[in-house]
């Protein structure tokens, strides 16, 4: 079986599904379930901060006033790092912690996927890639962070916001539009 | 004049040695087959793009992830391009990720043609950005190249036999060959007729040329039914919400001869 299929036949997530149930470390060393969030909007976002895909959205700022704006909205954020270990984007937990800190990284808690379950079980291809679970555990958003498949920071405000959009439906109470998309950037380095 | 033009018209002219761009894992520059051009005369060029060894770029479908290389042409008054032509690809894998593009060197040609009333030296320009990526790392690239050319007498360039075999590989659409698509079926059914003298897709390579409709990382193999088709199952794109209203197949034959580009609309 080529690699790709492999990844494919572990994928458990489907829109409108109830989205992969998981438990994982954050760089603090906190057990992390997705059942401690029930009742809440969960996002998570695939991480490897030396991918110019993710640059694009740390250096300008963009990803962090996302964080903390959706936080304030009562949205729990996941940021989740599936590199495994050797792998560009590893680093050991605490020192993790540190370059999460100094990218402006404001997620609930950054998780170490280093086994690449999460990711895995998520079907999480790139980074970044955003899914959303609604408050009732469904997976309904799986897709980009915006329609502009380029890393320049310049092309952001231009890009049709797809995930926001996605975000700001689930918050409504609407339908979720494009809740299906590819996402861009650098593959998840399992 | 240039010593060796003076003496040998009919010989090679070495190519002026094009500035190459340089931008994270590969450099660029813009090549031309003739040593001058010709007022109203159309001049074969090529842009080239040569990612270091062990990296790829992307093709114009780049498959999951990657980018496609985007080319954007700045050109003197009245100077003309024809369509940047994009050779068939290759198939890899990063990571766990299918793609199609080019693994270390590939030149996209382009014709331009001069205004009837041409004179002096011209200076034209390409922007290029792409994504360069390995197993370990994908990094973008930005370069703007030059080329420079003087009225006169063309003689071939050194490049130009490397210009050639690429425009050979440029897909072409032809007469005689037709796609259908079952839109409808799981997996999708695939079938070409072709009255075309030599054409077996059976003994092709097969490309998708846009995302979300086929499953990138499929095997595209096409067999020959017995009612005079040639008929592939391939599953549809997990991006595919709505049953397909168009799909342009690339064939590569493997024999080395020109890619064919066949297109199908619901």
């Amino acid at each position: 079986m080529n690699p790709v299929a492999a990844l494919a036949a572990a994928v458990l997530a489907v829109i409108g599904q109830p989205a992969p149930s998981f438990t994982a470390t954050d760089v603090k060393g906190q057990e992390v379930s997705l059942a401690d969030f029930k009742g809440k909007v969960v996002v998570l976002e695939w991480n490897n901060f030396d991918c110019p895909f993710v640059k694009k959205h740390y250096q300008s700022g963009n990803l962090p006033k996302l964080q903390e704006t959706y936080a304030d909205k009562g949205v729990v954020w996941l940021t989740v790092n599936s590199a495994a270990e050797g792998k560009q984007g590893y680093l050991e937990p605490s020192k993790m912690a540190e370059k999460a800190a100094a990218e402006g990284n404001k997620a609930a808690h950054y998780l170490m996927d280093t086994d690449g379950k999460v990711g895995k079980a998520f079907g999480a291809k790139v980074t970044p890639h955003m899914f959303i679970v609604n408050k009732d555990g469904a997976l309904v958003y799986d897709g980009a962070m915006d329609s502009k498949a380029t890393p320049k920071a310049d092309d952001i405000e231009t890009a049709e916001p797809l995930f926001t959009n996605a975000l700001d439906a689930v918050l409504d109470g609407k339908e979720v539009p494009d809740s299906k998309n590819k996402p861009y950037g650098c593959g998840v380095k399992y | 004049m240039h010593p060796v033009f003076q003496t040998a018209l009919a010989a090679v002219i070495a190519s002026p040695v094009p500035a190459a761009e340089r931008s994270g894992k590969a450099e660029a520059s813009w090549l031309s087959a003739a040593s001058h051009y010709q007022a109203g005369e159309p001049l074969r060029t090529a842009i080239r793009l040569a990612a270091d060894s062990g990296w790829h770029t992307y093709w114009d479908n780049p498959g999951e992830g990657g980018m496609p290389t985007s080319i954007t042409l700045h050109l003197p008054d009245g100077w003309k391009a024809g369509e940047i032509g994009r050779p068939a690809p290759v198939r890899f894998l990063t990571g766990d990720l299918p793609g199609f593009g080019y693994e270390g060197e590939v030149l996209f040609p382009v014709e331009l043609t001069p205004p009837a009333g041409a004179s002096g030296e011209m200076t034209a320009k390409a922007e290029l950005s792409w994504l360069a990526c390995s197993d370990d790392a994908c990094i973008p690239g930005e370069a703007t190249v030059e080329l420079k050319l003087s009225p006169g007498k063309p003689g071939t360039t050194t490049d130009a036999d490397r210009i050639g075999k690429a425009e050979k590989q440029v897909p072409e659409t032809v007469e005689g060959v037709s796609l259908d698509v079952t839109a409808d079926s799981h997996p999708l059914v695939l079938s070409v007729r072709s009255t075309r003298d030599g054409f077996d897709p059976a003994e092709c390579s097969v490309f998708p040329l846009e995302f979300g409709v086929v499953d990138a990382g499929a095997d595209l193999h096409f067999a020959k039914s017995g009612d005079g088709r040639w008929r592939a199952e391939v599953p549809a794109s997990e991006y595919a919400d709505a049953p397909p209203a168009s799909l342009t197949l690339v064939f590569v034959p493997e024999d080395g001869t020109k890619p064919l580009r066949v297109a199908w609309t619901k």
